[in-house]
């Protein structure tokens, strides 16, 4: 006895109703387990009644039918089957109004309510095929499942099986052919998983390209996206910047050749940023990803884009105060003079904006603890006074209180350690409470 | 190397585009840095040949300009004996990161194809040119029927 709905006697399935996008009613027949898992389900503007016809290999002699008439939340209620003899006309051989998962239709000659078929889920219906379509049943070669019913949810079917032996009618060469076909190994079955894995594993992973660098086309570390709308690594745009500067010409977008100004400046594109990171740990497996550059909390990366997107304006608010009134005295200000002098105190200015942003109150420090304002084990109190009410804290850690602090300000540098500060940079103290 | 991506894109770009006047081209799998190619110009005196070349770009492309060498001998007031040609966009100072090599071909074809007599590489083509446009194509046309490769079929 047969399932003659495996896959290796191809039978063949059709339905009345379309199926929802990937619950075609050919998954019922799959060879694909995944795939006969998903089961038919109708789109949901289908109605019932709907048709499901199953053509067989050859006219059989049906012994029983196993249908899980439930895919998820879905349940049919109301069954009909009917069969069809070469080229007849369909006759109904059963229906079943039923609340049960599945249900079973049986061959009443063969079994009953106390000898139903062997391994079969007993809480299924069971029901026998009707005695005055016998003849219909014992050679079917085309069997039609109607759905009459459903919990009002969609029409569906899980899974269906059509237990049963060749028909009477069948010659002895057909019989071998099945038995054949039968014993045939599960090749298919082993050439389908070879197929699935190279599929899903090297052939689908490709990086989208918006995480490129529009300029190098490589996986992009700190994206930054320029005023002109492209995006491009924080190493591209300043090798691209100091190439600009060794021509004597100041940081513009590489794309249209616009200098950068306070409201048309690159800013890092955090939202693309954690879309990059969230891809490469999804897809950490491929090997392909182990080269791409990241970022591991880098403190020197993270101030590099501060001083890139803020600092290369703002820092000639700085340090190049003095040099840039100056040149503003002479009144025939030229801007590539002020950048000139930039680059060559481009390292000044980095340390002090590094310092700069490592003192801000908003800066988290992700990679040690050395480095987060020692404030708390320090004694709190002013370096010069020794009282401690009214603290200002400076880059370099001191404290001074507001009188102390005054004086300082008058020459811009820490009397304990020489560092150079600006008038913006002390902030009001707060004690920490341990 | 900052540049292989890039020219590994690049490159694909372009043969997939099917360029008709810059075809056959050739890269070395351990050097992408180097391509050769066919120039095919459509204009006469030149469109009775094509002429190979060398497009060589530095390790630092984008961030610097390819080189353009023409290793076939042509008659033009831009192109000189050693096969350099003067070509603005490729310069180092007018240089771009995001200009495209197909940018770069379609530039190099459009001067071959219509000459540059007010910025010559040789004086004595371009006055040629200028004085006696008549004179200029016939030796042209000659010297690229003598020197020039075979045009592809189609």
């Amino acid at each position: 006895m047969y399932n003659f709905l495996d896959p290796k006697l191809s039978p063949k399935v059709s339905s009345s109703a379309a199926a929802l996008g990937s619950y075609e009613v050919t998954n019922l027949i799959s060879e694909n387990f995944s795939t006969k898992s998903r089961g038919f389900l109708a789109h949901t503007i289908v109605k019932p009644p709907v048709d499901i016809t199953f053509e067989l290999i050859c006219p059989i002699n049906i012994h029983y039918m196993i249908l899980w008439t439930t895919l998820g939340t879905q349940k049919c209620t109301s069954l009909e089957i009917f069969a069809r003899t070469n080229n007849k006309e369909f006759r109904s051989i059963a229906i079943a109004n039923f609340t049960t998962n599945g249900i079973i239709f049986c061959n009443n000659r063969i079994y009953s309510v106390n000898n139903p078929p062997e391994n079969i889920d007993q809480s299924f219906h069971l029901c026998f095929f009707k005695h005055t379509a016998f003849r219909s049943f014992t050679t079917a070669n085309c069997i039609k499942v109607r759905i009459l019913r459903t919990e009002r949810t969609v029409p569906c079917l899980g899974k269906i099986e059509i237990w049963g032996k060749p028909s009477k009618m069948c010659s002895s060469v057909t019989i071998n052919t099945i038995d054949r076909l039968m014993q045939k190994p599960l090749k298919l079955i082993n050439e389908d998983t070879s197929e699935l894995k190279p599929k899903n594993v090297v052939e689908d992973w490709k990086v989208p390209e918006e995480f490129k660098d529009t300029l190098t086309y490589e996986v992009m570390a700190i994206p930054i996206t320029l005023p002109s709308g492209n995006t491009v690594d924080q190493s591209t745009l300043e090798k691209y910047i100091q190439n600009e500067a060794s021509y004597g010409r100041s940081a513009s977008d590489p794309f249209t050749g616009q200098k950068f100004t306070d409201t048309r400046k690159p800013v890092f594109n955090a939202a693309l940023k954690s879309r990059i990171d969230m891809f490469l740990i999804k897809n950490s497996s491929q090997t392909e990803t182990f080269t791409i550059k990241r970022t591991v909390g880098n403190k020197i990366s993270i101030n590099d884009i501060e001083s890139k997107c803020n600092g290369i304006k703002r820092d000639s608010n700085d340090n190049l105060n003095k040099e840039a009134k100056r040149i503003k005295s002479n009144d025939n200000n030229d801007s590539t003079i002020v950048r000139n002098v930039k680059y060559n105190d481009l390292d000044e200015n980095l340390n002090n904006a590094i310092n700069k942003t490592i003192n801000s109150s908003n800066f988290i420090n992700f990679t040690d603890e050395e480095n987060t304002i020692s404030t708390s084990d320090t004694k709190s109190e002013c370096v010069k006074c020794k009282s401690d009410n009214n603290l200002y804290v400076i880059p370099c850690t001191h404290l001074y209180c507001r009188n102390c602090l005054l004086d300082v300000c008058k020459n811009l540098k820490c009397e304990e350690c020489g560092q150079e500060f600006s008038k913006s940079d002390p902030k009001k103290f707060h004690y920490k409470t341990n | 190397m900052a540049a292989t991506r890039r020219l590994q894109k690049e490159l694909g770009d372009i043969r997939n585009s099917g360029l008709k006047s810059f075809r056959d081209i050739q890269v070395d799998e351990t050097n992408i840095l180097t391509w050769q190619g066919l120039i095919v110009p459509d204009n006469p005196p030149y469109n009775k040949g094509a002429f190979k070349i060398e497009i060589n770009f530095p390790a630092e492309y984008p961030f610097k300009p390819p080189k353009i060498n023409f290793k076939t001998k042509i008659y033009h007031p831009n192109i000189d004996e050693k096969g350099q040609v003067c070509l603005p966009i490729i310069s180092a100072e007018n240089w771009k990161p995001a200009t495209k090599t197909d940018q770069v071909i379609q530039a190099l074809v459009a001067l071959v194809n219509e000459p540059e007599p007010e910025h010559p590489l040789r004086a004595d083509l371009a006055e040629e040119y200028l004085k006696d446009k008549k004179k200029f194509t016939k030796n042209a046309e000659e010297f690229t029927k003598k020197h020039s490769e075979k045009r592809p079929a189609d």
